[in-house]
């Protein structure tokens, strides 16, 4: 019940920073969005803080639940994208990221105390990293999403010739376009990663072809095979752009689905979780 | 301790009149050395520009001051006192505090929200202030004017887009590329308006190639003078696929640049964007090349557009500029009078 209240603070206390954003993003009140970094940041540091409780009071992490594995999910996408940020002075990032994260920290948000089937002891290495890497690898490719829709949305300005207010505000093209690329290649190579440790762990609880008949596992693998050859056809600079960018932004809207399905659906290894 | 401004500027003098009354920056010092010899005011400082001459003081007696500027002015610039008394504006107190912030800001500007005079400001400040002829009071009211300027910018959008065709275009690719450093910029054409574009582009150190057929003594001339290379227009096709902007300005009556050879050059560019500036009238690229991906065209009338609304957007934001210099013009009020008490 505790946890819950901390959710829904947390999720109202981005969804503020959501607004600030939003605003700034609108109106022409530049100092809006020093505040809502101010906000958003403030948020963060007490999402971090029920980390802190959880690993005080039970000796440890809080990825036991599909709930606290939103939770933890959406805390490294913010602080991934705050980093690209401020270091690619990639604009208004935030803005794009945090609905993404509001999503997770609602879904963490039903799902507090419902699911006591989906309970995951992470009793070997393999599975610690395979929900390590699953996590950062789902933030990359977040990430690159975020940027990819900033992309779009600039391109989109540029073409038309009708430059607008997202068009002053947000970052040039190639900014983005570099952004997307790196994250989508920490994103794409990390959650290959996770996928091959997931394989290493069934393996050795000998639960191997069980996790292969699991259609959420091989929709899994083939979005990242998808993901592997909009990177390969970046890459290889056959196309690049807007193309590649509304390519990301597919796959990504078919992981989430099946993200949302493994809940939603009463079958498969990865069932409730 | 009053302050007081007396000056003229592009709203109320021609420019046959500014130019007579301009203090060219050099002669700057001897005219506040001059001010300083007549006892004009207390603190004093000369701001020239091509748009505005102003004579800032502060002092005990404003009326007699602005009297002996005034002729002092007359007699500097050697035209009657008959001929310019009427085009001048004399403001004092909260007026003169509120003009000085809204000339720094660019409010007062001829193209509203430009910079420049922010550094003209800044430069006139300093040469008084080295002069030794400023003071606590214009210390304070100069440094003030150029904080107020900073504000409003990071608080407006008074100085967002530009209003110039060529710093649009200039603008529009710092939106596709980012930073422009490095970036390779063919020209096609060497007309006034190519050649003004071009001179922009070379402001922000990007890599210029200018392209001829007929005259190609000029693309060589303009190649020396902005270290640009010259390529005759026979050969600019090869080298489509290393140019990241391509700007065309040439007086062809057909068009030169049909989308199938900009889908070609993407091909070549491996999908890189490109960006092309078309200036010419009638056009020399095809409308539909702007159709492959990464290929971004502008023409002559959707930069003007741009700009157009640019200009449209700053003057939306007067209004709001007008409240932040007001309540700013407030504060240094308060301050002046807290540190003069009833002489203010």
């Amino acid at each position: 019940m505790n946890e819950s209240y901390y959710f829904f603070f947390v999720l109202m206390g981005y969804f503020t920073g959501f607004v600030f954003y939003f605003l700034n993003f609108e109106t022409s009140n530049r100092t809006g969005r020093a505040f809502a970094a101010k906000i958003t940041w403030t948020i963060l540091v007490l999402h971090l803080c029920f980390f802190l409780l959880h690993y005080l009071r039970t000796g440890e992490m809080a990825v036991h639940t599909l709930a606290e594995y939103f939770y933890i999910l959406s805390f490294i996408i913010l602080l991934v994208s705050f980093y690209i940020e401020s270091r690619f002075d990639a604009r208004f990032l935030m803005l794009f990221s945090l609905p993404v994260v509001m999503i997770l920290c609602l879904l963490a948000l039903l799902l507090t105390g419902r699911e006591r089937a989906g309970l995951l002891s992470l009793d070997s290495w393999w599975l610690k990293l395979h929900t390590g890497l699953m996590l950062a690898g789902f933030a990359g490719l977040i990430t690159a999403v975020s940027a990819a829709l900033m992309y779009l949305i600039q391109s989109r300005q540029l073409k038309s010739k009708h430059i607008g207010n997202a068009s002053f505000k947000l970052p040039p093209l190639e900014t983005l376009d570099r952004v997307h690329f790196r994250a989508l290649v920490w994103g794409v190579i990390l959650f290959s990663l996770g996928i091959l440790c997931g394989f290493f762990s069934a393996r050795d609880r000998q639960e191997l072809m069980e996790v292969l008949k699991d259609p959420k596992v091989d929709l899994s693998f083939a979005a990242c095979a998808a993901y592997w050859v909009i990177l390969g056809l970046r890459l290889s600079s056959l196309r690049r752009g807007q193309k590649i960018a509304g390519g990301t932004v597919l796959v990504f809207i078919l992981l989430f689905a099946i993200l949302a399905g493994v809940y939603f659906t009463p079958q498969g290894f990865h069932k409730g979780y | 301790m009053d302050i007081f401004v007396l000056g003229l500027n592009h709203k109320t003098a021609p420019l046959e009149l500014r130019e007579r009354l301009a203090i060219p920056r050099h002669k700057t010092p001897e005219f506040l050395k001059h001010m300083a010899e007549r006892h004009i005011s207390k603190e004093r400082l000369m701001l020239s520009t091509c748009n505005r001459t102003e004579i800032y003081g502060a002092g005990p007696d404003p009326s007699a001051a602005i009297e002996s500027a005034k002729s002092l002015l007359s007699e500097y610039a050697h035209v009657e006192r008959g001929l310019f008394e009427k085009n001048l504006y004399v403001l004092q107190r909260e007026a003169a505090v509120e003009h000085l912030f809204s000339v720094a800001s660019g409010l007062d500007s001829l193209v509203v929200g430009e910079t420049e005079i922010i550094g003209q400001v800044k430069d006139a400040y300093l040469e008084a202030q080295r002069e030794g002829q400023t003071g606590k009071v214009l210390n304070r009211l100069f440094e003030r004017s150029l904080k107020v300027a900073k504000d409003l910018r990071t608080q407006t959008e008074i100085g967002e887009g530009r209003v110039s065709i060529a710093s649009v275009a200039a603008d529009l690719a710092g939106k596709i590329f980012g930073e422009l450093k490095g970036t390779r910029v063919m020209v096609l054409g060497t007309g006034e308006m190519a050649t003004l574009l071009l001179r922009a582009m070379h402001a922000r150190q990007t890599k210029l190639m200018v392209v001829s057929s007929h005259r190609f003594d000029r693309a060589e001339a303009l190649g020396a003078e902005l270290g640009a290379e010259p390529v005759h227009y026979d050969f600019y096709a090869e080298r489509m696929k290393d140019v990241d902007i391509l700007i065309t300005s040439t007086l062809a009556p057909t068009v030169l640049i049909h989308e199938a050879q900009v889908r070609q050059w993407m091909k070549e560019r491996q999908e890189r964007p490109l960006f092309m500036i078309d200036l010419a009238v009638p056009r020399n690229i095809e409308g539909s090349a702007a159709k492959p991906d990464n290929a971004y065209l502008y023409n002559i009338d959707d930069l003007r557009t741009i700009a157009d609304r640019n200009a449209e957007r700053r003057r939306s934001q007067l209004e709001e500029c007008s409240r932040l210099v007001t309540r700013q013009t407030g504060l240094f009020m308060d301050w002046l009078k807290k540190e003069f008490g009833g002489q203010s």
